[in-house]
């Protein structure tokens, strides 16, 4: 039986009441009782669920939570790797090592940092593995050379996106493009034009903040330079170097096979990390790093889990739709505003589930507008999600690994403020002006 | 054990009962509910694995209903439900399957081609998992399933999938999609094994002509369409003007030569069938989608579609009507015989005669399920 079309309007409303009660039970759950970010977005979908009518299909809670199943698993083993290298004394090492080498030459060290952040991302396509890999080496030594831990911070984060959304692998170009059926060939040149100057200048800008911060800073205790106490306490020898270089020889081994290596997955490679991590500096208690580990990542996961749960009950009580239309429903000129807008404010809850929902319709949307340069457009946009709060993926990771609490993640956001509208701007105009950048390429 | 102990342990006991009571909701079906009730017409009824010995005993392994008329001929392969979330083509094949009379050349149908692909739905969909017609004897409920192969299946994905011709970099989650996978791999991945099964296949049972039945979203802009590999584009050509007279609308798309590891192309280029594969607009599967249920996947009217529709955002028609499933599986199945008619015009020798099938026209005022028996 067709639905009848006079109740058009009211089926609309219905989805805006939809989508206020969950957001609004979002806000009472996480602002007014203070619960945690993950039982707020669950709380907010089971409304949803209520309020549409759905509550008999109570499964639909369950098959969302696995929404971002395999993005969990990789956070949940990055921070038992980064449990193991901290526990070790391995991370303390090496940020010693590298600030000693290059700790006062500040433009240099970030520019090395950068790439060194980047790559991880390049490689997997996964900012959390930026993040939790070499970004969060560079921390402390950023922080040694005199950048405030904030700002520091903020550029692990940024540094992460940037390596995400560089070539040669961008995951979200893939998730945009297996939804119109455009093969990923010929994107390097263009993601590279998108990520080499947003690279370089988060560069510049976390060197400048090194000599105006130096007076006066106060590290705090993830994120401080390591002064080692006694040279007994110190690891000798390259063996320091092994756990992070077998997980970056890993990484580039799958990739350079093209597919004659079996990939064993991001977070078998973690797992081999961490157990390498054990053999190379101090002893440690397997057990009891585990369980750091998994207890670092449980805020995170707990919110991916909420978050996928809020996704299913969005688009089964047609509210994703609702939106998705609302942003089209709009003249094509403007179309380009409402991608920089909606595509890092959808990018907030995933990046990869904004390349899909939103980043989709808009290519679509924008066809004939060079679609190879517009999709690497729309997936840095997306990807710039990773960054904003409430869920703000990796400001999150790296505060958590860093043991610094929220209050340090809302510093290194606020840090991170004028950078991401700056990426947010630059990703526009890419965007905007596509067809002549693509003949230019 | 302090009291910090015992807490954790009333924890984990409440989350392992939870996890076992949706387990249980979510434990992929049997074989047994992927069923057909195949037409007197039909001579044998074989397994996949058939073509394809490692798909023995797994979860990817399906029905394959082989047809054949009295008189000698051509032969046509269907395949439906190569992403069960597609349910136009699913029901397509069906109704093909359960009234087909063949009279000259030989059939063969696969009406749940990725069967791991049904026994889930795709988290963040919201899809249902199945969907009841009303057949003249009873209902009949088929299963919605998900684009991807089950990962209950087949686990853990890649970081990137690299499809195995041109080494084409995809999504991780795409080494799950069946029309990605082909020409397959023997021994390979559950889905590699099931495209390898097809290309077998059609290889062994020596077929003219391959169909591969799929779905698009409204606002995709091959939909309404032939896809036709480039040695198919004249019998998708002289096909397309049987189906104008009909009534049916419909473009001809050349296959893409660098998208890779889809039925056709890699059909076309690894065998000597003729490849085809044909969309229609599933407004169950877009993303502009409202409310998204059973009755949007038979009834396929939804308002955010009509406006999306108003404002020249869609590459198909969509009005007040929507495009019922009765309308999707229509065209489906008109295609499929005035392909097998414009090849038998071009090929008399290799004619392949397909009758008992219900007009456009008739799917489209009957409804689909007037042309399916009941599950039983
Ligand atoms: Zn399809």
């Amino acid at each position: 039986m067709p639905r009848p079309s006079c109740g058009r309007v009211m089926l609309v409303l219905a989805q805006l009441i939809t989508f206020i009660c969950m957001i609004g039970t979002f806000l009472l759950l996480a602002a007014a009782l203070k619960l945690p970010a993950a039982l707020a977005t669950a709380g907010a979908a089971t409304v949803g669920l209520a309020v549409s009518g759905n509550i008999g299909s109570l499964y639909h809670l369950i098959e969302g939570a696995f929404g971002y199943f395999d993005v969990i698993l990789i956070i949940a083993m990055a921070m038992v790797f980064m449990a193991a290298l901290e526990a070790a004394g391995i991370l303390e090492e090496i940020s010693y090592r590298i600030t000693r080498r290059l700790g006062d030459k500040p433009l240099l060290l970030s520019l090395a940092s950068m790439l060194l952040v980047m790559l991880p991302g390049m490689l997997t396509g996964s900012s959390t593995a930026a993040a939790m890999t070499t970004g969060r080496f560079v921390l402390p030594v950023l922080v040694g050379a005199g950048i405030a831990p904030a700002r520091a911070g903020a550029f692990v984060a940024l540094g992460s996106i940037i390596g995400m959304i560089a070539p040669p692998v961008n995951v979200p170009v893939m998730i945009i493009g297996s939804g119109i059926d455009m093969p990923y060939v010929g994107f390097d040149l263009p993601l590279l034009f998108l990520a080499l100057p947003a690279a370089v200048a988060v560069s510049i800008w976390a060197a400048a903040g090194a000599k105006k911060d130096r007076p006066g800073k106060k590290p705090g205790a993830g994120s401080a330079p390591f002064v080692p106490a006694s040279d007994v306490e110190r690891i000798s020898g390259i063996k320091v170097f092994i756990p992070i270089l077998a997980l970056v020889v890993m990484m580039f081994a799958v990739r350079l096979s093209n597919g004659s290596i079996p990939d064993p997955g991001i977070p078998f490679m973690f797992a081999v990390g961490a157990l390498l991590a054990m053999v190379c500096g101090r002893r440690i208690k397997l057990w009891d790093t585990v369980v750091r580990g998994i207890g670092m990542a449980m805020p995170v996961m707990g919110v991916l889990v909420g978050a996928g749960m809020f996704v299913q009950v969005m688009t089964l009580t047609g509210v994703r739709g609702l939106l998705v239309t609302s942003a089209l429903d709009i003249p094509r000129a403007w179309i380009f505003v409402a991608a920089a807008v909606a595509l890092p404010v959808f990018g907030a809850i995933s990046a990869y589930a904004s390349s899909s929902v939103m980043g989709v319709p808009i290519l679509l949307a924008l066809l004939g507008n060079n679609e190879i340069v517009t999709a690497a457009a729309l997936s840095m946009l997306a990807s710039i999600g990773d960054l904003l709060p409430p869920i703000a993926i990796v400001p999150s990771l790296i505060s958590q690994s860093s043991g610094e609490g929220t209050d340090y993640r809302s510093a290194l956001l606020r840090q991170a403020t004028v950078p991401i509208l700056l990426l947010v701007l630059w990703a526009f105009a890419v965007l905007k002006w596509a067809p002549a950048i693509g003949k230019l390429l | 054990m302090g009291d910090r102990g015992v807490r954790g342990a009333i924890v984990i006991a409440i989350a392992l009962v939870l996890t076992v009571l949706s387990a249980m909701k979510f434990a992929p079906p049997g074989p047994e509910e992927l069923d057909v009730y195949p037409s007197s017409s039909i001579s044998r009824v074989a397994k996949l694995s058939e073509y394809n010995t490692a798909l023995e005993g797994t979860a990817g392994d399906t029905l394959v209903l082989i047809y054949e008329g009295a008189e000698p001929g051509g032969a046509m392969l269907v395949v439906g439900g190569a992403h069960p979330d597609e349910p136009a083509g699913t029901v397509a094949a069906l109704i093909l399957a359960e009234n087909v009379v063949l009279t000259q050349g030989k059939l063969i149908v696969i009406p749940y081609a990725n069967a791991s692909g049904f026994t889930h739905n795709l988290p963040q969909e919201g899809h249902p998992s199945d969907y009841t017609l009303q057949t003249p004897s009873g209902d009949r409920t088929i299963k919605y399933g998900s684009r991807l192969t089950n990962p209950v299946h087949q686990w853990p994905d890649p970081t990137v999938y690299v499809e195995r011709v041109s080494h084409q970099k995809l999504a991780g989650t795409e080494a799950r999609n069946l029309n990605r996978a082909y020409p397959g791999v023997e021994k390979g991945s559950l889905t590699e094994r099931v495209a390898y099964a097809i290309t077998q296949l059609i290889i062994d049972e020596g077929i003219d002509v391959s169909i591969d039945l799929h779905e698009s979203s409204p606002e995709y802009p091959v939909n309404n369409a032939i896809v036709a590999h480039e040695r198919a584009f004249d019998v998708a050509a002289i096909s397309t003007l049987d189906l104008e007279m009909e009534g049916v609308q419909i473009n001809i798309e050349p296959s893409p030569p660098t998208l890779r590891g889809l039925s056709h192309r890699e059909w076309g280029d690894n065998t000597d069938t003729l490849a085809l594969l044909l969309e229609s607009p599933n407004p169950a599967q877009g993303r502009l989608r409202g409310v998204t249920d059973a009755e949007l996947v038979v009834g396929g009217v939804d308002p955010m579609y009509i406006r999306a529709s108003e404002r020249g955002r869609l590459y198909v028609p969509y009005t007040d009507e929507g495009t019922p499933l009765a309308m999707r599986a229509g065209r489906h199945l008109a295609s499929v015989q005035a392909i097998a008619a414009a090849y038998s015009m071009m090929a008399p020798h290799r004619a392949i005669d397909i009758c008992g099938l219900p007009s456009y026209c008739d799917v489209l005022e009957n409804g689909a399920g007037a042309y399916l028996n009941p599950n039983q």
